[in-house]
């Protein structure tokens, strides 16, 4: 049997992979966007056959703006309470995903806000009547430090808000074909070439997005050993750069194809 | 940079949005007037292009995250106005799917990244250009002021908000963070990590794209009076902040405050105030002294305002070269 000389990379079982941390995020974050885009979006067979399906898509925004523009007017917190009970209500008469709603809406946006905002609680940012004393008043904090009944309204208030936002939001695109929305667009007198951009964008996220995830994955399985700082970085600059080139080009073809199907300015 | 509902009083992003139709109506003609049509598959996919640059968000002190917007760099390829509309539905469509910045904030979202960034980094890049200065440093410099014009702009406008929306008894009705959290805060993560990714970013897709593909470079074409449009309704929206000054600008007192300083009103002044009644006394109606009021009659001036100056000027310098051209 011949005796053959194995590079190092492969004698050594920490160096024969290359590391993917670095750029993990990367796909990660385009293969939860193309997923989004392939199963939830474009694909009109997943929508729901709740009630909101059969209404009018101008009674649908007409509701979908009203919770909102509620959710910001309403100061007080009781009614604001009511507002995301009853889209709860929406969304089990819509028998849409309990799951995924609540995760999607709870668990992102609304959950950044109410970290940012809890140093609200404290007196130090906004006074109120004690509803917790952290620290009794003495030489360091001469009013004590506690958590204060304005401060939970007002922490309360810019949670719900942001939610009440984007249950109401999620329900309207979980509800709602995108052609439904383009037809809406168009009896608004919305010029059609806004639309048409509009409609084109929505399409090729997805596309863009399969491609960086492509790009990402090739580049992974040619890479060997830990890979520099510098040579991610780069890497990271040439994959905005190539998908923008790839989109100059697609836009091309895509405009001939317009053309030749007989699309006229 | 997005900003999400809650945050914002009806009184800020009503207007934002109301402002923002004029800007989007003045981008959809301008497009219409420069765009070949062939560059339409080009201005939606720039957005999808913009939409997963957004995507990356980069975790920084404090619970935060930014991101490159890619707003200067899309300006900098298809024109400041053509920016607009392109950032202006990536935002729509963030806040509507990934609910990613409010449905109510989304007008000054758009303010902030699809008006501000684009032109100031435009505007930037034209004239580092023109002092002949390396696309790729250009548009770095441009990336990194333009992101932190608009990341200053978000920290003012959520730091407004403790200062003037809050009950009686002094409770804030949307963001509780002063002035003097938020600049810092907002700053610092744009100064020294969103600023720098932002510059990274466009500086080295337009140094890879003077390679690979050069005709994509082209310097965009705004009109001379553009710029200064834009600069006009930047400080339009900011004329309210004189209402926080307290007392009256230096000459400019009312015969009470005359009578208060001094004691009696001279009598010039009193035939003077006599002699002739402003439309607007003191920038309003006089119906509501809120500052929401004081800051949309603020506002509807300033515009106002713009409009009969511009007009004058405009006919004049019209009659000016008429006659010109006689002689």
């Amino acid at each position: 049997m011949t005796k053959c000389n194995l590079p190092y990379w492969l004698k050594h079982e920490n160096v024969t992979v290359s590391k993917p941390s670095d750029v993990s995020f990367l796909q990660k974050t385009l293969k939860h966007l193309s997923l989004v885009f392939a199963h939830e979006l474009l694909n009109n067979k997943n929508l729901n056959h709740g009630i909101a399906r059969q209404l009018p898509i101008s009674a649908k925004v007409l509701s979908f703006l009203l919770f909102i523009v509620a959710a910001n007017v309403i100061s007080n917190i009781k009614f604001l309470f009511i507002l995301p009970c009853i889209l709860l209500v929406l969304a089990l008469i819509n028998r849409l995903h309990m799951n995924k709603f609540i995760l999607r809406t709870w668990c992102t946006i609304p959950l950044i806000v109410f970290i940012f905002s809890l140093p609200a609680l404290l007196n130090i940012f906004i006074n109120g009547v004690p509803i917790l004393w952290l620290v009794k008043p003495n030489h360091l904090f001469l009013y004590g430090l506690y958590i204060s009944d304005n401060g939970i309204h007002v922490l309360g208030r810019m949670v719900l808000r942001c939610g009440i936002s984007l249950m109401a939001s999620y329900i309207f695109i979980a509800t709602t074909s995108w052609k439904s929305i383009k037809e809406f667009l168009l009896k608004l007198h919305m010029p059609k070439l806004l639309i048409l951009i509009f409609d084109m964008t929505y399409r090729y996220i997805f596309l863009l997005a399969v491609t960086g995830v492509q790009a990402s994955e090739a580049r992974l399985l040619r890479s060997v050993g830990r890979l520099s700082t510098k040579n991610n970085r780069r890497f990271l600059a040439h994959l905005f750069a190539t998908l923008f080139i790839k989109t100059n080009y697609i836009s091309q073809n895509v405009y001939s194809a317009m053309r030749l199907r007989g699309y006229k300015q | 940079m997005h900003i999400p509902d809650g945050y914002l009083s009806p009184e800020t992003t009503v207007p934002a949005f109301i402002v923002m139709s004029g800007v989007w109506f003045v981008a959809y003609q301008q497009l219409k007037k420069n765009l070949a049509f062939i560059q339409i598959p080009s201005i939606a996919l720039c957005a999808s292009f913009s939409f997963i640059l957004m995507m990356f968000n980069i975790p920084v002190l404090g619970g935060s995250s930014v991101h490159a917007v890619g707003a200067v760099l899309v300006a900098i390829l298809l024109g400041p106005w053509a920016a607009v509309l392109v950032l202006s539905i990536v935002v729509c469509i963030q806040a509507l799917i990934f609910g990613d910045g409010g449905i109510m904030a989304m007008g000054i979202n758009c303010l902030n990244m699809a008006v501000i960034m684009p032109f100031c980094g435009a505007f930037i890049y034209q004239r580092l250009i023109k002092m002949e200065l390396k696309n790729i440093y250009a548009g770095a410099v441009a990336a990194y002021i333009g992101v932190n014009i608009a990341a200053l702009a978000t920290a003012i406008e959520m730091g407004i908000q403790p200062i003037f929306f809050k009950t009686i008894t002094g409770e804030p009705l949307y963001g509780f963070y002063d002035l003097s959290i938020t600049i810092p805060a907002v700053m610092f993560s744009h100064l020294l990590v969103a600023g720098p990714i932002e510059a990274i970013v466009t500086g080295l897709t337009l140094k890879y794209l003077a390679k690979f593909a050069p005709d994509l470079l082209r310097v965009s074409s705004t009109s001379r009076y553009q710029n200064i449009v834009v600069v006009l309704i930047v400080l339009a929206l900011l004329s309210p902040l004189g209402l926080l000054t307290e007392g009256t600008a230096f000459g400019e007192w009312s015969s009470e405050e005359i009578q208060a300083m001094i004691g009696f009103v001279p009598h010039g002044i009193i035939q003077g105030e006599t002699f002739w009644h402003a439309i607007l006394p003191d920038y309003s109606l006089g119906v509501s002294h809120s500052f929401a009021s004081q800051s949309m009659w603020y506002i509807i001036s300033a515009f106002c305002g713009i409009f009969i100056v511009a007009s004058i000027t405009l006919v004049s310098g019209k009659i000016i070269t008429k006659f010109r051209h006689h002689d």
